[in-house]
């Protein structure tokens, strides 16, 4: 290996692992699977049980609000990004900005669900009575992952600061 | 789905930000400030001129053609200059006068020198009333109402709202003048029987409502992208005991999510601007703009303000006028949590609207 380790140019691959990087990153917080509990969690308050709905309840409303604008916010800065990756146009700076919203959406969206479910949100997946068969369980518990997987968060928000804002360079121990 | 800008578009938005910018010195500013009333006409007669005033008006009504799309570009340049011009009300009110197909008091007000004043408020600092077709009642902070020629106010009339058309000039209508946060000029109204012209009902003040939510989303994301550049260059050669204060991993991990939110609201701006200029009605996604303009005025705002220090509040340093200027957009029309609670009922009564 040596000629000192080299990581730029000579063939470029340095280019194409960070590029797909990139890619990476906006594919780990596709939003799909997140739509798709959303669009559960909504037929479930809607649903009338002993004659009352759970979307009657103001604070119900208020969640579905914050998980509704949020989502969408999402859906449409990873559409953003993956027109810019047709247009060639992705940037790390972006790629690492969408991981960070990616995460923070999610973490803060499936608490929001949990707590709308009630108290059956935390039954485990295959327990009698468990609400939308146990998935927000098992997506609540694997959030956390994306802060660090993939690069942790601490440093997209470095390379957000550098090569999004152009604030100075600083060598990390 | 194209995200980029038309080339028309981005030559638009660089005429509109030249235009402002150019006016809209931080000397000019504090003059204007001090004069009393915050609103540049020098400024206002040569946007006039150059058709800004009128984007989103029908050429054949006198319009500079163009869309609501187009509209909001124009808004967004307007936050990032922090510019003293009634560019929201006038323009929306102008559209509004339009939609509602009163061509007559549209094309008076494109000539005219003065702009139009807006209001949708139906809270409950606004109690106008309508009796045989005049109005009568107090309505608070409607903004840009000193000066103005006329202004589009909500009043109640039987059950419901309806939207007027009411002029300024006529003595049965007294403006007590107030200040906004953000130094604009706002009015408060009391009318004794004042001539009025009725617009529309509750569908078109709804029309209204969403389009000055629209419009304040679209100069919210031009303030808050401007505070953040002014920030970055602040935190990039401002050196604490010769360190740059923009090495310090705490300012720069903020100054990342500020730009995060920065890109998130100019795309939810943008995305209702152009649901807007394509229908009648974008509730859902209007509301939620709105309530990420709240929160990333709020948040981005603090942020850029404290990693500035002591200069993030100097009179002297153009950062505090993005401040001010966030919070009055912040609370423009409605506020993050009302607007919540507005998405949540339409949640409520008509879940095929949010479908994701
Ligand atoms: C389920 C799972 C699947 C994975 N899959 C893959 C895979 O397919 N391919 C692959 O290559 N890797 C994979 N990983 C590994 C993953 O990329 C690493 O866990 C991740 O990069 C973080 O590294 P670390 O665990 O060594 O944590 P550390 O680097 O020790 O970080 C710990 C914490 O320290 C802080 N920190 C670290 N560096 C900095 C810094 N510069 N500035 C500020 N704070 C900092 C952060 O808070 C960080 O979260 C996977 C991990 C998990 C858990």
């Amino acid at each position: 290996m040596p000629a000192r380790n080299l990581i730029g140019l000579e063939n470029g691959g340095w280019a194409v692992i960070t590029s797909q990087l990139n890619r990476e990153r906006l594919a780990l917080m596709n939003p799909g699977i997140a739509n798709l509990v959303y669009s559960k969690v909504l037929e479930h308050v809607h649903e009338t049980r002993d004659g009352a709905r759970l979307v009657d309840q103001p604070w119900v409303q208020m969640n579905m609000a914050r998980i509704y604008a949020a989502l969408k916010t999402l859906n449409l800065a990873c559409r953003r990004q993956a027109w810019g990756i047709a247009q060639g146009t992705l940037t790390a700076a972006e790629a690492s900005a969408i991981k960070i919203l990616g995460y923070e959406t999610f973490l803060s969206v499936f608490r929001q669900m949990l707590e709308v479910l009630g108290p059956d949100a935390t039954l485990r997946r295959g327990s009698p009575g468990v609400p939308l068969e146990g998935m927000l369980d098992v997506l609540y518990r694997t959030v956390p992952v994306y802060g660090f997987a993939g690069g942790t968060n601490e440093v997209m928000r470095d390379m957000v600061a550098q090569m999004g804002l152009g604030l100075p360079r600083v060598k990390r121990a | 789905m194209d995200f980029g800008l038309q080339e028309t578009e981005r030559e638009l938005c660089d005429l509109a930000e030249s235009m402002l910018r150019d006016f809209s010195t931080p000397e000019r500013l504090l003059k204007l400030e001090e004069s009393g009333l915050r609103v540049d006409r020098e400024l206002w007669v040569a946007l006039k001129e150059a058709g800004i005033t009128t984007i989103g008006i029908d050429a054949e009504h006198g319009g500079t053609g163009l869309g609501f799309g187009e509209a909001c570009l124009v808004l967004e340049q307007a936050g990032r200059t922090v510019a003293a011009v009634p560019l929201l009300t006038h323009g929306i009110a102008l559209q509004t006068l339009q939609r509602a197909g009163a061509l007559e008091e549209l094309r008076r007000f494109i000539v005219a020198e003065g702009w139009l004043a807006a209001s949708a408020r139906t809270d409950r600092g606004n109690g106008l009333q309508e009796a045989s077709g005049r109005l009568t009642g107090t309505v608070s902070a409607v903004p840009y109402a000193p000066e103005s020629e006329a202004f589009l106010l909500p009043a109640r009339a039987g059950g419901g709202w309806n939207l007027y058309l009411v002029p300024a000039r006529q003595p049965s209508v007294r403006i007590e003048g107030q200040l906004g946060t953000d130094q604009s000029p706002m009015g408060q109204l009391t009318l004794e029987g004042a001539q009025a012209l009725k617009l529309g009902d509750a569908m078109l003040l709804g029309w209204l409502r969403q389009r000055l939510i629209a419009g304040s989303c679209a100069i919210q994301s031009g303030v808050v992208e401007e505070a953040i550049k002014l920030t970055t260059a602040y935190v990039s050669e401002h050196e604490a005991f010769g360190v740059k204060v923009g090495t310090f991993q705490a300012v720069s991990q903020r100054m990342a999510d500020a730009y995060i939110d920065s890109m998130a609201l100019q795309l939810m701006s943008r995305h209702v601007a152009s649901l807007l200029a394509a229908q009648n009605d974008a509730v859902a996604d209007v509301m939620a703009a709105k309530m990420l303009a709240g929160d990333v005025g709020h948040r981005v705002l603090a942020s850029c303000q404290h990693v500035h220090g002591g200069v993030g509040h100097d009179r002297g340093y153009p950062l505090w006028r993005y401040a001010v200027a966030a919070k009055q957009n912040e609370l423009a029309v409605t506020s993050s949590s009302e607007a919540a609670a507005a998405l949540g009922a339409v949640i409520a009564a008509q879940p095929a609207l949010v479908a994701l």
